[in-house]
This record gives C-alpha cells, sequence and structure tokens, in this order.
C-alpha cells in the first residue's frame, strides 16, 4: 500500500514537472526570437537611416560644390542657394569677410534627406579684384 | 484509482506541453528564419550603400581630375569607372561586383546643367553651363527574385579656376599669340593685337579723350569737320573759338568768318559778353534755335554783314513748317546740312554734300550733340589655356574707370585650334552667341557671366581673344578708363 502510494506520487509530480519545464523552455526561445526581432527592426532602422545619411551627405557636397560654382561666377554672391534633389534638398548660407581686396568666403551647405542631415562647410579666399576662387578647405561639421 | 487518474492527467500534459513546444518552436525558427533573411539582405544593402559611395566619390576625383574625364561621356549613357592608368578610366560596359554570394551592377551616368543667367542658380530653363553636371550612381542587385537598387545624386563642377590678368597694353599691336606659360604660372605681356582710335599705354582711353573732364574744351564741334563757306567772303571756321555749343535748344557761341571776323549765334554768347539786355543795341535778343531732331532757325550776327538767316521763304516772312530754306542736323551723324542766308553776302553752305563739291573741297560742320557717342576699340592677342579639351570660360571684369555716359563693353572669340593674324569680325560674340550683342558690365569690377548661348558650343574651346570697345559720353569729352581685363576660367 505504501509503496503503491509513493508511486502513485511520484508519476504525478514527475507529469505536472513537464508542462512548467516545457512553457519555461518555450518561453524563452520565443524571448529570444522576440528580442531578435525587435534587434533587426532596429538594425533595419539603422541601415535606412545609413542609407540616408549617404544620401544627405551627397546632397551636402552637391550644395557645396555649387556653392564655389556660384561664388566663381559671382564673386559677390551672399546666396542662400538652396533646390530639391529627389526625396531631398540642400541649403547653403555664405558669410564672407573682405580684408582689402582679399575675400575669406565661408559656404555652409546643409543636405537632407527625411530626418537625417549632413553639413558642409567651404571655406574659399576671393580675390575681389580678379575674383580668382581658390578653395582652402572642405569640412564636415556636426 | 488515483494513480490512474494522475498518470492520465501527466499523458495530457505531455501532449499539451509538446504541441506548446512545438508551436514554440515553429514560431522560432520562423523568427530565426526571417531574421537571417532579413539580415542578409541588410547586410546586401550596406554593401550596394557602400559601393554608391565608393563610385561617386571616386567619380569627383576623376572629374576634379579633368573634366572632360566627364563631360567628353555621352549624358545619359551607363558607364563605370575602372583602374588604369594613371589611375581611372571609364568604360560604358557593366560593372558587375560579386562578394561571393551576391552580383552588384554598378554604374553612373551624368546630365548637363542649366542655369539661370538673372540668379546664377541651376534652372532647367536656364542656359547650359559646360562647368557644372548631375551625376547619378546606380547599384543594383537581386534579392529574391527582386531587384534592389542603391541610387544616389550629386551635382559636381569645374572649380579649380584660373585667369587672364592683362594690366598693360603699351607694348606694340600685331602681337596675334600671348607668350607660352607653364601652369600655373600664366603670362600676359603688355601687347595686343589690333586697335582703333585707342590710346594704349598702362591703360586702354579714347584716343584725346580722358576720365577727366577737359576744362579747356568749350565746344562740340568737330576740331576737322568746323568748314562752311560762302562765295563772297569764304571760309567759316565753328571750332576754333572754341565756344560754339549746339544743344537742343539752340547755338551759343560765336565762329570765326576769316575775312569779316566774327559771327555770333546768340546774344548771351557773343564776342562781348551778353549783349541782350542793351536796349540801345539794334541787334539785341537774337539767336539761332534747334529742336530735338536737329531744325535750325532764327538769327546770327556779324557786324561786318548784318543778320543770317537759317531759316526763311525766299519772298520773306518766318520759317513755318514748308521753308524753301533751312540749315539741319543729322542727328544720326551730327552733320550740318542746308544753307543760311545773307542779304549782302548771299547762301552760306554748311555742308559741301548739298552742292556735290565734295571732290573738290571737302568742306562740313560737323557737332557731336545727338551723334553717336565716339568710340574705341582693342583686340588681345590669343590666350592660350593650354587645355586641350577646351577650358570653361566663366566671366569677364574689367578694372579702371567709367566717367557718367561713357560705356565699355567686351565681345570674346574662342577658337579650338589657334588662328595667326586676324579673325574675323563674326567669331566676336556676345552674351547671345552673336556678333550683335556685348558683355556689359555694370561698372569696373563687376562680373559678366560668359555665356555663348546654348547651342553655340563656343564655350568648352582652347583659345580665347576678347575685343573691349569704349565709348565716349555724348559730349565727346570723356572716356572710360581701362585699366585691366580679367577673363576667368576653369581647367
Amino acid at each position: 500500500m505504501k509503496n503503491s502510494f509513493i508511486k502513485a506520487n511520484s508519476r504525478r509530480r514527475r507529469g505536472a514537472a513537464a508542462l512548467p519545464v516545457i512553457l519555461l523552455l518555450g518561453g524563452i526561445v520565443v524571448e529570444i526570437g522576440v528580442a531578435g526581432a525587435v534587434l533587426l527592426f532596429y538594425l533595419n532602422n539603422s541601415l535606412y537611416g545609413s542609407k540616408l545619411a549617404s544620401e544627405a551627405l551627397a546632397l551636402a557636397q552637391s550644395g557645396s560644390n555649387e556653392a564655389v560654382r556660384q561664388v566663381i561666377l559671382n564673386k559677390g554672391t551672399l546666396g542662400p542657394i538652396g533646390m530639391s534633389v529627389g526625396n531631398g534638398s540642400f541649403a547653403v548660407t555664405i558669410s564672407r569677410d573682405c580684408v582689402a581686396n582679399s575675400c575669406t568666403v565661408t559656404a555652409t551647405s546643409l543636405g537632407r534627406v527625411l530626418n537625417r542631415e549632413h553639413t558642409i562647410v567651404t571655406t574659399m579666399l576671393v580675390n575681389d579684384d580678379t575674383g580668382e576662387v581658390d578653395i582652402q578647405s572642405i569640412e564636415e561639421s556636426e | 484509482m488515483r494513480a490512474k487518474l494522475e498518470s492520465g492527467q501527466s499523458l495530457i500534459e505531455i501532449i499539451v506541453g509538446l504541441a506548446v513546444g512545438v508551436l514554440f518552436i515553429v514560431a522560432a525558427v520562423g523568427i530565426v528564419s526571417l531574421s537571417l533573411k532579413v539580415d542578409f539582405s541588410n547586410t546586401t544593402e550596406q554593401t550596394g550603400i557602400e559601393l554608391a559611395n565608393d563610385l561617386i566619390n571616386n567619380i569627383e576625383v576623376f572629374a576634379n581630375a579633368d573634366w572632360h574625364n566627364l563631360d567628353s561621356l555621352t549624358s545619359g549613357t551607363d558607364y563605370h569607372l575602372a583602374t588604369g592608368t594613371p589611375f581611372f578610366t571609364s568604360s560604358s560596359t557593366e560593372e558587375v561586383i560579386s562578394d561571393g554570394i551576391v552580383d552588384f551592377h554598378r554604374s553612373f551616368s551624368w546630365a548637363p546643367v542649366s542655369r539661370s543667367s538673372v540668379t546664377n542658380q541651376i534652372d532647367g530653363n536656364g542656359d547650359n553651363d559646360p562647368s557644372t553636371a548631375l551625376v547619378t550612381v546606380t547599384v543594383s542587385w537581386q534579392n529574391s527574385g527582386d531587384t534592389d537598387s542603391v541610387v544616389i545624386k550629386k551635382y559636381l563642377t569645374r572649380s579649380r579656376t584660373r585667369i587672364f590678368s592683362q594690366t598693360d597694353w603699351s607694348g606694340l599691336p600685331e602681337q596675334w599669340d600671348q607668350p607660352a606659360w607653364i601652369e600655373p604660372n600664366i603670362i600676359i605681356n603688355d601687347r595686343f593685337a589690333t586697335s582703333t582710335n585707342a590710346s594704349t599705354t598702362a591703360s586702354i582711353t579714347i584716343s584725346g579723350l580722358s576720365e577727366v573732364d577737359n576744362p579747356s574744351i568749350q565746344t562740340n564741334i568737330d576740331s576737322t569737320g568746323k568748314w562752311a563757306w560762302n562765295d563772297v567772303f569764304g571760309w567759316i571756321d565753328a571750332n576754333t573759338t572754341n565756344t560754339v555749343w549746339v544743344s537742343d535748344t539752340g547755338i551759343t557761341g560765336y565762329a570765326n568768318a576769316l575775312n569779316i571776323g566774327y559771327i555770333a549765334f546768340d546774344c548771351t554768347t557773343s564776342p562781348n559778353g551778353d549783349i541782350c539786355d542793351l536796349p540801345a543795341d539794334p541787334h539785341s535778343s537774337f539767336g539761332v534755335s534747334n529742336t530735338t531732331d536737329g531744325k535750325l532757325s532764327g538769327w546770327a550776327w556779324n557786324d561786318v554783314i548784318g543778320w543770317i538767316s537759317f531759316c526763311g521763304n525766299i519772298g520773306g516772312g518766318a520759317c513755318g513748317s514748308n521753308p524753301d530754306y533751312q540749315v539741319t542736323i543729322d542727328t544720326s551723324t551730327g552733320y550740318f546740312h542746308g544753307f543760311a542766308w545773307n542779304d549782302v553776302a548771299g547762301w552760306i553752305s554748311f555742308n559741301c554734300a548739298d552742292v556735290a563739291y565734295c571732290g573738290t573741297s571737302n568742306y562740313k560742320v560737323k557737332t557731336y550733340w545727338s551723334a553717336p557717342s565716339e568710340e574705341a576699340k582693342l583686340t588681345s592677342s590669343t590666350f592660350n589655356t593650354q587645355r586641350s579639351g577646351g577650358a570653361g570660360f566663366n566671366t569677364i571684369i574689367w578694372q579702371g574707370v567709367k566717367p557718367a555716359g561713357t560705356a565699355v563693353k567686351f565681345q570674346i572669340a574662342t577658337r579650338s585650334s589657334p588662328l595667326d593674324g586676324a579673325w574675323p569680325d563674326s567669331d566676336y560674340h556676345g552674351p547671345d552667341g552673336t556678333n550683335s550683342t556685348w558683355y556689359e558690365t555694370l561698372g569696373s569690377g563687376s562680373q559678366e557671366k560668359i555665356l555663348f548661348g546654348d547651342t553655340a558650343g563656343e564655350n568648352n574651346l582652347q583659345y580665347i581673344r576678347y575685343r573691349v570697345f569704349l565709348y565716349s559720353n555724348s559730349d565727346h569729352t570723356l572716356s572710360p578708363r581701362v585699366d585691366d581685363v580679367i577673363i576667368n576660367w576653369s581647367r
């Protein structure tokens, strides 16, 4: 009688343990899967952002090139310069600081695609008598 | 009984557990599978972006090295860059880059860009700018049967500028070519090709004039075209007294008739000063009137022969609208025509052409009033950009002085091959690509874009000459002064 109770009781315990264990393990597996999916979502977003950022950088560089061209065509250009290209746009502001006939012209070009932006700052030395343009630096700005 | 029940429950639990477990595993495998697929897709796209960035940066380097690397390619056609000598070459064959799993197809194309001639902004309806291009890079690949791609667009410009600056014209003419130079030390000497009516020193001015008004000049009668004739008393010199001035309303001052003395055209400016208000003087308040279309009327006075009528009728009477005789001025040339009358000496002729006598004696009176401004022009020697594919000519600037009423204009001629001697006038063009327009800046120091029209295709050539035109003020007393001429161009 005693043996039979112990036997039956031990079976019950074994049967009752299977479900929680599977639920626990399954939960862990699903959790890992969900975590992977969330990670993937952010990775995806990040990659999309990287693509937009590349386009924004190309637009900012376009704005920089365009600013140099416009200063070549008109040494007194003060902008603003801007235009839309595809899904994005660039906008350039120009400042000018002259000492005698030597002018330092700074063009700040902001390229933007959706919420991604890049800024390129181009510094030129412009001879105000001859209109000759000498690019001093092209830098990406935060 | 109890044991049996417990055993059955365990079996069901196991079955349910297994089922749930299988579901979990299937879901997990699905998620993991999707994750791996998306990860693969992301990795592939990241590679595509990197390839696109790499190409667009390389194209900029390629174009900066020589703009014709880019603009000599057919616009709208796909190309790729290949590593070559010295660094890149372009090729129209397709570029396929494989990472071992995916084949990436990479290419670029370019399109010309138009620009507003007013604002300089990029404008599809403006003039073609030979120094700007829109480059499009495309990278595409196959992904599960679909074609994915990355497209990046970028404006490139020809920004390496050079200048031809001429600051002295004191050398001899007929130099057809400027001396050779070695990059970047451009040499422009003091010589030029040809000039007409120009004073060429360290500056250019119209011969005989300067940018400063000459107070000693008080007449607008030409120093050569100054003679009128009368058969009785002979020559009348309208310039030597330096007082005769023709205006929209009349003639002031007095001329010198060589045999009978002064002829006064106006009582306020007679040889004896203002005699208009002398009541005892019988010839007070007289004068010769003018209209804006050059019709003279009224009276002049000479102490020997008396009144000279500039308009009237043979039988006497007022000038009226259809007089028998009248002295007129051709407003397009400034030459006097017609006859004045004096009761003692008879007709006074102002132009030999009216009596068909110029072959014998080429006398005439000419005024600068309403006549075209005096003009001088100078044509430069040939400037060689040394760019065999052609240079992008950007702007022209002049420095100097431009008094009110004067003008400085330019025309530009370009060629792909040198030509000694004079270039045809038809080669010299203004902004519309014809020789009937001129580049005219707002004044000294301002820039004028060099545009040759959309289709003329005259920009992007290797050789250039400028022709500068100087115009006096309408009184022919002032000239602009050109100190520097600067042509700005891009390599």
